[in-house]
Parts: C-alpha cells; sequence; structure tokens
C-alpha cells in the first residue's frame, strides 16, 4: 500500500486539477485540422507553433489544434512533425478554421535526439554512436513487445532471462542483471536498488507510452553518473499535452506452440492509454499494461561441475553421475563426500570399516534436485500503471508530478535463478522543465514480494521433507548393501539413491505445493524468501547556462545530482547487522560546446565529478568532436570516461549459496574475522588473501565513427571504438581456515566469494556498420552488423564479457503500401555467433542462433486503428540467450490496437 | 524444429484468420489478394534464407566403456576350475559371476583346492547340500569391489572385507546386514584370504578379478566364546573366563560377552589345560587340594581378569599376519603405562609371545621364556585362537 498511495494520489490530483478553471484574457484563437495529402488521414501529435515564439500546441488524437494568444493576425504558424515535410502557414484571419495538408516524407536520419549531449540535435550530428526507434517503429515492429526492439539495433546484446526479463548491453558484458549498462526511463534511472538489475522489462512504460528510445553506446559517466560504462538506454514517454486520447491495445498470441516444455498456450498483452489536453495549462495522462502469458522454460540440463563460484559443464546424468548437479536443476548443488558419512558408519559397525576403506576416498554425492520446471511459477506477468500530472507554470515552464508502478512475476538470473513473484516496484517523480533548466526529485521504491531465490529454495526443500542429516545415511546404507551385494558401482549408486528418495514428493503433487510453497515464504537462510524493501532519493538539476545567460560564443550546460541508497533486506540479501544501510553519492557535471570554422567542426567538452560515501571521488572528463565535410556527413570522435562504484551488492551483499557470497565493504571482512585470520587461495594455498580496499571501476574508450545521408536514401552508419577498463571489479573464491593455515590443524575451512578489483587492465573492442535504404513505394531495407572483442586477460581471469564477436540483423520492410497506403509489413533476421558464457551461476559456451521476426500490418482508417499479425522466432527454432536462461520459442500474435498514435 | 513446410502451412491460418475480421471491407480485401502473395514469397525466402538453430545442447550421459574381456564364469571355463565351476553351477551363483554389470573379487580354489579341501571329486560336489556349499562359496566372493595384490594391505592387522554370506539379512538394527567377513592380507608377492594362501593373483574378468587359492576358505561357524566354552581341551581357559566375569576390575567388560559379540574381532592366545595347572602349580594353588578347573576360584577375580584379558587382541590376525621378527602389540588390557604389551617373536611357522610375568627363576636370576603356539589359525565367528603352550602373565 505503501507504494501504491503516491500513484493514487495524483489521480486523485488529477481529477482536482481538471476541475480548475483558468481564467482567459481577450485573444484570439486559430482553430484548424491537419491531414495526410495522399491519404486523407487526420494526423495527430502534429507540433503547430506561432513563428518566432514559444506558443504553440499540438494536433490532439482527431488532427485537430487550436492555439489562443495575444498575439493579433497576421502571423505564421509553423507545422511540423516527424514523417511529414515541415509546413509554414500563414495566418492572416482568425475567423475560419485551417485546413492544412501534410506530405509525408523521409525521416532517414531526421530525427531528434537528445541523450548524446543532453540538448536535442539531429541524430546524423551526433558525436556520439546512439541508435534511436520511436513510436512510428513501435507501431510496426513485429516484436511482441516494444523493449525487444532494442535487440535489432546494432551492437546490442539481449539476454533474456525470462518472457518478461530482458537486459540489453552493449560493448559487451552481457548478463540478466547488467551493472555497467544504466537504462534511464523518463530521467529516472530504474536499477532497483536491493536487486541491481534495471526493471525496464518490468515497471518500464507501457507500450502506448512510448514515445522514443535511444541508445547510447560506450561510456557514459560524463553526463549520466557512475554506472554508464558501456552504455545507457533511455525511454521517453509521451507528453499527455502532444499525445492525446484513449488508446488501447489487445494483443493476443499464442506460445510453446510444439508443446515442447509446455502445453501449448496463450499469450496477452493488454495496454490502455488515455491523455488529456484539460486547458492551455494543465494535461494530465493514465496508462496500464498486463503481460501474461506461461514463461520460456530454462531446460538447460547438463553437468556442471562447481568449483566455489567457478565451475564448467562436464558430461554426466543423474543416471550416470552420483555428483550431478543439472544447470537448470535445484536442490542437487546440496553435495558432500560421502566417505565422511561411510566413515561415521564403520565407527558404528566396526567390521564395516575395511571395507568402506577400500573404497575411493572422495565419492562426491549430491542430493536429487528438481527440474526449474517444477519448481518455477510458470506463469509470467507483468502488471503497470502510470500517471502523469503536467502543468504548464509559464509557456516554457512545465511541472509534471508523475508515478510508475509496477508488479509481476519474473524470473532473473544472477548468482542464481531468483522467481520475482509478486515482485513490486514503484518510481515517483516531481519534475520542472523549462527551456534552459530543468530540476527533478524521484523516488525508487522496490518490494521484492514474494521473491525467492530456486536454488536455496529447493534445497530448503529438500531438507524440509528429508534432512541430509538422514538422506544420507539412509544413502549410504544402501549404497554399501548394493556394493556388497555384488552391484557395480553406478548400480550402487543408484540403488541408494532411490532408497533414500523414498518418500521424495513428486512435482507438483499436493504434497510438494505445501512443502514448497512453505519454504518459499520463509526468509533466507532457512527459508528461500527475500525480504527486500530497498529504496533509492534521486534530486538532479541541470542549467544551460548560455541559453540564460545569452552568452553567444558557446554552449555552456552545468549540472549536479545526489542520490541515496537505502538497503534494506531484513538480513536476507545484506548484511544483516548494519540494516538498514543507506549509501550516498553526489555528482556535478559541466559541458561546453562550440562550433568553429562556420560549423565545419563542432567540438564538446564535459566533465563530471562524482563522490561515493564509501569510496573516492572521480573524475571524469569527456571531449567529442564532430566534423561536417560535406552536408549529411559527418565524422564523430569522442574520448570518453566512465566508471562504477561497486553495485550495491557488491559493497553490502552477505548471502550464503553453498558459499558465503559477501560484498567488499570492510565491515563484512570484520563480521567473519577476514582481517585477523585472512584467507587463502583455494587453488594455491601458498596465496593468502588479504584485506584491500576496492576502488571503483573505470573505463576510458576511444571512439571513430561516420555517419552520412547519401541521396537522401542511404543511411550510413559505422563506428570503432577501444576500451580499457581499470579496476575491472570481480570476484576471487577465498577459503577460510579455522585453525588460521592450510595443514593438518586447519581445522573446519569456510568459502568466501570476495569482490575485488582485478590486477591489470582488460582491453576491448569493436566496430559496427549499419547501412538503411528507403526504396520505392515505401520500401525500405536495412541491416547491420558489429562485433566486440575481448583483448588478452590473464588465464583464469573471468570477465563475464560475454559477447559474441560478430552479430548482425537485416530487415526489409514497408510502413505503408497499396493503393491507399493500409497495408505494412516488416521482416528480421538476426543472427549471433557463439560466444563463451561466464556468470556466477553458470559457465558454458553460448551455441551461436538466428531468428526471423515478422509482421503484417493492416490499417482500418474508418476505425482509426491498426490491426497486425506478428510473428517473434517464425521459424519456432529455441534459441538461448545465455547459458542457464531459459530456451526462447516462437510467439504468435494478433493485436488490435485501437488510436494508437 | 518445426519443420519450414509447417511453418508455411501456419502462416496462411493467420491471413484466414485476419481475412474473417475485416471482410467487410471490399478495398481491403482486394489489397490482400494483391499483396499477399509478395508477402508469402518474403516470408518464404526468409524461411530458406536461414537455416535452424542447431540443436540446444542437452546433457551427455557419463559413458562407461563396456567392460571388456571374459567374465569371472568364462573364467571359470578353465581346465583347473571343474570342481569350482560345479559348485558354482549347482550354488546357482553362475548367473551372477556371469553378470557383466555386477563386480566381484573372487577367491577361487581350483581343483587341486578343491582335493586338498577334502573333496576329492565333482560327484562329491553334487551330494552337498545346496544351502551349504552355496554358503561356502559366497565365502569366497567379495562383492562391489575389485581388489587386485597391489591395493591389499601389507600392514598389521590385515583387512577384513565383507563376503557374499550373508548371516543376517539388512534389518533396522544391522542395517546393511551381516555379511561374514573375509581376511585378506598380502606381505610382499603373497597374498592371503584368511590363513589360506593365494597362489594365482590379479586374474582379471570384464566383471572382477579372481585370486585362486590353495584351499577352500572354510567360513567360521561359531564363536570365540562358544569354541572356548564347548572346547573340552580348553575346560581351564573357560573356568577362568567365567572367574574374570564374577567380578572384573572396576569399570572393566565382562569377558565372555565380547568374546560372544559376533561383531568383534579378536585374536585369543588360548592356553592349553596344561599351561593352566602348571601356572596353577607355580603359584601354589595345589596346597588346597587337587589343582582342577575350579582352583581358579583361589585367585582374586579382577587377576584373573587380567590375565584372561591380557591373552585377548583387539584385532583377529591368522598367524601369517603378524608381523615378522620381535614386537610389542597389546592385548585388550591395554598399554603402558597401566599394562605391558605382549612381546612376540615371529618367525614363521613358529610364533611365540610372552608377558613381562613369564619368567624362570634361575641361580644366575630370573630368565623370561616364550610361551610357544602349537596350533594356529583356528578360525571364529569374530576372530581367531591361537592354542598356546603356556600362559601369559602381564607381570
Amino acid at each position: 500500500m505503501r507504494k501504491v498511495l503516491p500513484l493514487l494520489s495524483v489521480l486523485v490530483l488529477s481529477g482536482l486539477f481538471s476541475k480548475v478553471a483558468f481564467a482567459q484574457e481577450t485573444s484570439t484563437t486559430i482553430r484548424g485540422n491537419v491531414t495526410n495529402t495522399a491519404s486523407k488521414e487526420t494526423v495527430s501529435s502534429v507540433s503547430v507553433v506561432i513563428k518566432g515564439t514559444d506558443i504553440g500546441t499540438y494536433t490532439d488524437d482527431k488532427g485537430n489544434f487550436s492555439i489562443t494568444t495575444k498575439q493579433k493576425p497576421p502571423f505564421t504558424l509553423v507545422i511540423t512533425s516527424i514523417g511529414f515535410e515541415p509546413k509554414e502557414i500563414e495566418v492572416t484571419n482568425a475567423s475560419a478554421p485551417l485546413a492544412i495538408t501534410l506530405a509525408s516524407s523521409s525521416s532517414l536520419g531526421q530525427e531528434v535526439v537528445v541523450s548524446a549531449t543532453r540538448t536535442p540535435s539531429r541524430i546524423l550530428e551526433s558525436p556520439v554512436s546512439i541508435e534511436r526507434f520511436g513510436n512510428a517503429n513501435i507501431r510496426s515492429s513485429p516484436a511482441a513487445n516494444y523493449y525487444d526492439m532494442v535487440v535489432n539495433m546494432k551492437g546490442v546484446d539481449f539476454v533474456s532471462s525470462s518472457l518478461t526479463f530482458k537486459t540489453p548491453t552493449t560493448r559487451g558484458f552481457a548478463g540478466s542483471g547488467n551493472t555497467r549498462f544504466l537504462q534511464i526511463m523518463d530521467g529516472m534511472d530504474n536499477q532497483a536498488p536491493g536487486l541491481n538489475f534495471s526493471v525496464g522489462s518490468v515497471i518500464g512504460l507501457t507500450e502506448l507510452d512510448v514515445e522514443s528510445v535511444e541508445l547510447l553506446q560506450g561510456a557514459s559517466s560524463a553526463l549520466y553518473g557512475p554506472g554508464g560504462m558501456n552504455g545507457t538506454i533511455f525511454i521517453n514517454s509521451k507528453n499527455p499535452f502532444k499525445y492525446q486520447g484513449l488508446s488501447f491495445q489487445i494483443k493476443t498470441g499464442i506460445m510453446h506452440l510444439d508443446s515442447k516444455n509446455r502445453d501449448v498456450s496463450p499469450y496477452y498483452n493488454w495496454a490502455v492509454r488515455w491523455a488529456k489536453q484539460v486547458n492551455d495549462k494543465f494535461a494530465f495522462k493514465i496508462g496500464s499494461e498486463l503481460i501474461q502469458a506461461k514463461d520460456w522454460v530454462a531446460d538447460d540440463y547438463r553437468n556442471y561441475q562447481r568449483n566455489g563460484s567457478l565451475g564448467n559443464i562436464v558430461p554426466g546424468t543423474r543416471d550416470t553421475d552420483p555428483n550431478y548437479d543439472g544447470v537448470n536443476v535445484y536442490g542437487d548443488e546440496t553435495t558432500i563426500n560421502l566417505r565422511g558419512v561411510l566413515n561415521s558408519i564403520g565407527g558404528s559397525i566396526p567390521p564395516l570399516l575395511d571395507y568402506i576403506n577400500t573404497l575411493p576416498a572422495n565419492i562426491p554425492v549430491s542430493r536429487t534436485g528438481y527440474n526449474e520446471v517444477d519448481v518455477v511459477d510458470p506463469n509470467t506477468k507483468v502488471f503497470k500503471l502510470s500517471g502523469a500530472l503536467h502543468y504548464k507554470l509559464k509557456p516554457n515552464l512545465e511541472a509534471v508530478l508523475a508515478g510508475h508502478w509496477g508488479t509481476g512475476n519474473s524470473v532473473y538470473t544472477g548468482t542464481q535463478r531468483y522467481s520475482l513473484r509478486e515482485f513490486k516496484i514503484g518510481q515517483y517523480k516531481f519534475e520542472l522543465n523549462a527551456k534552459n533548466w530543468f530540476f527533478r526529485a524521484f523516488t525508487t521504491q522496490e518490494n521484492s514480494g514474494e521473491s525467492h531465490d530456486l536454488t536455496v529454495t529447493t534445497r530448503n526443500f529438500n531438507e524440509q521433507w528429508k534432512p541430509s542429516s538422514t538422506w544420507y545415511p539412509q544413502y549410504a546404507f544402501t549404497y554399501l548393501n548394493a556394493k556388497m551385494a555384488g552391484q557395480n558401482d553406478m548400480a550402487a549408486h543408484n540403488l541408494a539413491r532411490a532408497g533414500a528418495d523414498v518418500g521424495r514428493p513428486a512435482p507438483r503433487s499436493q504434497q510438494f505445493n505445501d512443502i514448497f510453497n512453505r519454504v518459499r515464504s520463509i526468509p533466507i537462510p532457512v527459508g528461500g524468501l527475500f525480504l527486500d524493501k530497498s529504496d533509492m532519493y534521486w534530486l538532479e538539476g541541470q542549467m544551460n547556462i548560455s541559453g540564460l545567460a545569452k552568452i553567444k560564443w558557446a554552449d555552456i550546460l552545468v549540472g549536479g545530482n545526489y542520490r541515496q541508497f537505502v538497503l534494506n533486506s531484513q538480513g536476507t540479501l545484506f548484511m544483516k547487522e548494519a540494516e538498514k544501510i543507506k549509501i550516498n553519492e553526489v555528482g556535478a557535471y559541466a559541458q561546453i560546446s562550440k562550433d568553429l570554422f562556420n560549423n565545419f567542426l563542432r567540438i564538446t567538452a564535459s566533465g563530471r565529478y562524482d563522490k561515493n560515501g564509501n569510496f573516492d571521488g572521480r573524475f571524469t572528463p569527456r571531449i567529442t568532436a564532430v566534423l561536417k565535410p560535406a552536408k549529411n556527413h559527418n565524422i564523430r570522435f569522442s574520448y570518453q570516461t566512465a566508471y562504477r562504484f561497486p553495485s550495491t551488492q557488491q559493497q553490502w551483499i552477505d548471502l550464503n549459496v553453498g558459499y558465503r557470497l559477501m560484498g567488499e565493504n570492510k565491515q563484512l571482512w570484520e563480521k567473519y574475522n577476514l582481517i585477523e585470520n585472512a584467507p587463502y587461495n583455494p587453488n594455491n594455498t601458498s596465496e593468502r588473501i588479504r584485506y584491500t580496499k576496492t576502488s571503483p571501476e573505470s573505463v576510458t574508450s576511444f571512439e571513430l565513427g561516420y555517419k552520412a545521408l547519401i541521396g537522401g536514401k542511404l543511411l550510413v552508419d559505422a563506428y570503432g571504438y577501444l576500451g580499457e577498463y581499470t579496476d575491472f571489479l570481480s570476484r576471487r573464491d577465498a577459503v577460510q581456515f579455522s585453525g588460521g593455515a592450510p595443514g593438518a590443524n586447519q581445522g573446519t575451512s569456510s568459502l568466501f566469494s570476495l569482490v575485488v578489483n582485478a590486477p591489470g587492465k582488460v582491453k576491448t573492442s569493436g566496430w559496427g556498420l549499419s547501412l538503411d535504404y528507403t526504396l520505392p513505394a515505401g520500401f525500405r531495407i536495412g541491416g547491420n552488423v558489429s562485433s566486440d572483442i575481448l583483448g588478452d586477460v590473464p588465464d583464469g581471469f573471468r570477465t563475464f564479457f560475454n559477447s559474441p564477436k560478430y552479430r548482425t540483423n537485416l530487415m526489409v520492410g514497408n510502413d505503408g503500401f497499396g493503393r491507399k497506403k493500409l497495408v505494412g509489413f516488416n521482416l528480421t533476421w538476426r543472427w549471433q555467433d557463439e560466444t563463451t558464457w561466464q556468470s556466477d551461476f553458470v559457465n558454458g559456451q553460448l551455441q551461436a542462433f538466428n531468428i526471423v521476426d515478422a509482421s503484417v500490418n493492416f490499417k482500418v482508417p474508418k476505425m482509426n486503428s491498426l490491426v497486425k499479425v506478428g510473428a517473434n522466432n517464425l521459424l519456432n527454432s529455441y534459441y538461448r540467450t545465455g547459458v542457464g536462461n531459459p530456451s526462447i520459442g516462437g510467439l504468435y500474435y494478433v493485436s488490435f490496437a485501437f488510436n494508437v498514435l | 524444429m518445426k519443420s519450414p513446410r509447417t511453418l508455411v502451412h501456419q502462416a496462411p491460418m493467420i491471413i484466414w484468420g485476419f481475412h474473417v475480421t475485416i471482410k467487410k471491407n471490399k478495398h481491403m480485401k482486394k489489397f490482400i489478394n494483391k499483396w499477399k502473395n509478395l508477402a508469402f514469397v518474403l516470408l518464404a525466402s526468409a524461411t530458406t534464407l536461414v537455416a535452424c538453430n542447431k540443436d540446444l545442447p542437452v546433457a551427455e550421459p557419463i559413458v562407461t566403456p563396456p567392460p571388456t574381456g571374459s567374465s569371472i564364469m568364462t573364467l571359470l571355463d578353465g581346465p583347473s576350475y571343474t570342481f569350482m565351476k560345479a559348485a558354482v553351477t549347482r550354488a546357482g551363483l553362475n548367473t551372477a559371476l556371469a553378470n557383466a554389470n555386477n563386480t566381484y573379487t573372487v577367491f577361487a580354489p581350483n581343483d587341486a583346492a578343491f582335493i586338498a579341501s577334502g573333496i576329492p571329486s565333482i560327484a562329491v560336489i553334487n551330494t552337498l547340500p545346496v544351502p551349504t556349499l552355496t554358503a561356502i562359496l559366497n565365502y569366497h566372493i567379495i562383492g562391489g569391489q575389485v581388489l587386485n595384490s597391489p591395493q591389499i594391505s601389507e600392514k598389521y592387522p590385515n583387512m577384513y572385507l565383507q563376503s557374499s554370506l550373508m548371516v543376517a539379512p539388512p534389518s533396522a538394527a544391522l542395517p546393511s546386514g551381516y555379511r561374514m567377513p573375509i581376511g585378506v592380507s598380502r606381505r610382499g608377492a603373497n597374498v592371503w584370504a584368511n590363513n589360506i594362501p593365494v597362489t594365482a593373483a590379479n586374474i582379471g574378468a570384464s566383471n572382477g578379478v579372481v585370486h585362486t587359492v590353495a584351499r577352500l576358505v572354510a567360513p567360521p561357524d561359531s564363536t570365540l566364546g562358544a569354541i572356548i566354552t564347548r572346547d573340552p581341551s580348553y575346560s581351564y581357559l573357560a573356568a577362568a573366563l567365567a572367574r574374570a566375569d564374577a567380578g572384573p576390575p572396576p569399570g572393566a567388560p565382562m569377558l565372555t560377552p565380547l568374546l560372544n559379540n559376533a561383531l568383534a574381532n579378536f585374536t585369543v592366545f588360548a592356553p592349553t589345560n596344561a599351561a593352566f595347572i602348571a601356572v596353577y602349580t607355580a603359584l601354589g594353588l595345589g596346597a588346597a587340594g587337587p589343582i582342577t578347573e575350579a582352583s581358579v576360584n583361589l585367585l582374586p577375580s579382577a587377576t584373573v581378569w587380567s590375565i584372561v584379558a591380557y591373552h585377548v587382541q583387539g584385532v583377529r590376525a591368522f598367524a601369517v599376519n603378524l608381523p615378522a621378527g620381535d614386537n610389542q602389540i597389546n592385548s585388550i588390557l591395554g598399554g603402558p603405562p597401566t599394562a605391558p604389551p605382549q612381546i612376540f617373536r615371529v618367525a614363521l611357522p613358529s610364533v611365540q609371545v610372552r608377558g613381562p610375568g613369564n619368567v624362570v627363576p634361575t641361580p644366575g636370576g630370573p630368565v623370561s621364556f616364550y610361551a610357544n603356539v602349537v596350533a594356529a589359525d583356528k578360525h571364529a565367528i569374530n576372530g581367531v585362537i591361537h592354542r598356546l603352550d603356556a600362559v601369559l602373565l602381564p607381570q
């Protein structure tokens, strides 16, 4: 309820505001309607501005507009909209409604992006690599969800840990919870403060409320603060002043067509948005979206040989390896050396001792696990609710009060697979936007709900139905008996397992559900439940000094922000003794841009300083240059730096997952006496691991790019980059002996996974090339290819780079052909090469895959609707985006969208 | 992976579904008819353009190479194992020994061993009761082990491994059952099953290993306690046991239950009746009348307990397993400083033992003497008896 209240207040306020009457002065009102020259359809969200002023409006969902102004005619109206030729109209008489027609034009290379420099600029002239898609692209894309469209941009890796949990990354280091890639939704960093993943696919904007998505590749800390080491994605919503009316979309599909992992099941994605401009000053919007389906199944049952937090895939199945530990099989992580149990049997039954002593010294045996499909909630869903109030204090000063709240069931891959169940996250924002400055305050409120760790839960489930202290002796006795009866070793193991598993609840039986539901509701460490209610608070402001002070010689921008994390997991995730943990960060930045040599060269220099309470401050500069050798040809060069503080988990996590996953904070080292009794390298016990304060990780990158629009039809974009990471944040295993040193008197040993800065530097490089070509009759084709390469790293060093050396996308489409241009289609083909996959969850080889997505859409102008038939993974050819992540098959849908602008 | 044919089949259904929803729109219908062919061409070309993804990797079983070579049963087809083969077949153990999925170590007496053990012909084997024969043969088989001689310990005491002779089936009290253990030992190249020498070791089979033995290895049928109380040649020892258990030293266990415990392992140096009489005489017990078994009751029970316990080792050792040369080995009486160890001199086939009290007075002072093992290796369920010609005295 705590998180729902602010949202409710937004909705209530919107009701109040709409009742407020605003005094009207004597003035002129111009009314009009905008239509498409060719199709005669009305065009909405068209900007209509009185030339030379800030006075303007947008057409509503029926193409109508009205401007009230104290200015008397004659004056000129400037009419602009993406995808249309701009037009200027002389208004001499305000009494007659204007009928304006707009001719459509290619928008190739004409889009305006903001994120590259924090100021609007044409995408063609962006000083750094940037990709963009807008609401028009979403309308025609085959992707079942707009978030999935990011994958077709060049240089993007996309990791799907669930149908509803997807993580984009650029420049390497792909993973489900990527802490090197920022996601910013309407100016709000949407990283979950406790669980550290970006929640864009859970509480991001609803599909109908997305105006544009911009993807900034490479280091971006200089403008956006710590975190954006490898890139930043910006998802921008539709302003209710510009995009008005009621719209809804009903998407229904089917999945699991071949019943391989589940029965054929429906996919639902319903969205609604209502925006209204009450008057010149006040507008509001509300929206909601529900996605529901039976999730893809993580079905990698290969055998995983663990060595602390490391490991590799080895041959073996449950029937052929007594210590089998399937990748997506849980509970079988519990393993012991059966010799310990056998020895104690020999101790109490001495005649057996000699027989036991002839057995191998190490007989690892794991408990019988359960497949993920048996323990995870099959229903994945996302429910989003959002609302915003926009009030224009002045024509150029807009106040925004916005709330986004989302809940859902999903699965996330971190150190383990986490079932995010009834997970709730809210973001609430107050913002003041002026032409030359803004101020923003927001908070992110996380509630892990019934989320639980599947491995921990299933291991504890096994302890509930039969404790290991009972299971293993039963196993050992049956094993001995079977051996003595002449069974070969594996047969004896299998008989022993069958014997010890007597009474094991069958998956999905009543008994299974009763125990499992109980265990997942008990907090870690007894059960598997997380109690994470971490929050984040953020204040931010920015000023365009040259705009305010009318400085002509250069554009100067300054800004700053403050954020506070309040970590609260009641000991289920973070260090128990330090609840509630507060982490403060403060930062400031400045940017100066100057055009030189008659606009031939534009140079931008920016710098940013950040300080985290637990770490030393960092300065990150950025210098970019854009060269314009000819019109529509731009060469860009940038030197960028970025860094990140260890994530909240890397600082404070304190979780036993078979070994202890530990944050870098000194208090944790002290808690486990790791400073006095320093641990050892488990693979080389002559090396002792002493406490050293971790440093923030930083990256320096150089990039050279070229973007050109040739003949108005061919858009070319190419880039190459070099990146160098220093103080790379990684983990290493350590073993502590209660006796202080390895050897005869070592005592009990405890395993830790520690956060460390890797020695030396990690180098990456890569390049990308895309071509988009406009053909006659509205056809367009395009393609891109990109590559990311990791430089040499020391043996045994894990970077979690995870990106394929090559990946490519090919697209062909048409936004409207036929006599009335009512039919459109899109076809995309995506391929990525195989790659080595490293994660805390599993390491292995990720197979190459390719996917075909296709859609056909039909406009129904009379109903102001669009019908789309689409297929994601048309061939239903299963693939995985990460080892241990689900196998993704085909999703086929039909959607009906009303008034989708 | 769906075949492309299936997919092309699905596509028209989707189009058809759409067709129904907008069938009122004539223009639209025309466009669809006009353009759907193109859409099909594009979809079809996409389908043929790309190959399907490789099948996702699945778990591979660990493949243990199929066993090579002959089974134990096939080895017994050899000309020197005709008795053994006949016996195994009669006992019904042939199926198990031929099963390639099983694992056994078999001590196989060859024909000569059968004859030396008093079974002169296969015909005699065929007259033996099957349960008896099965029990005897099972005692020659260790399940679940491929025990080649390098794995057999050279150390004293030797290894005792469960044979396939099941005495008590698995139960709550004995969860893995009680299988009669068989002693397996090695000294250098020499290997024994109990005290029976292996004449040819390490004959590899697909399902285990065979060691040829020189005699049948007879399973024991009585406990140490039962043998001592029933054998009249140990009547003095039995009387001493009874006296000892009448009043053991404080905290010390009764000895008879120990020697009757089937799960234990003991070596008992059992003095003959003559040995006891000699000691009783030397102690002057004859003054009270003729020396009989009951003479022991003249001695304090705790003293008797100590003397009897001094004859018992807590491990099972056949004579061949005793370490060669002079040794000191603790009895169950304990070790220094509370109790002295037994002193051994082993020069097979001679085994001698003495305690610190085994001295004879001579004019030149007391001279120690050894008791001789006069009959070694009487095997019991829970140990071995070596008959001794003198009583060992701890002090």
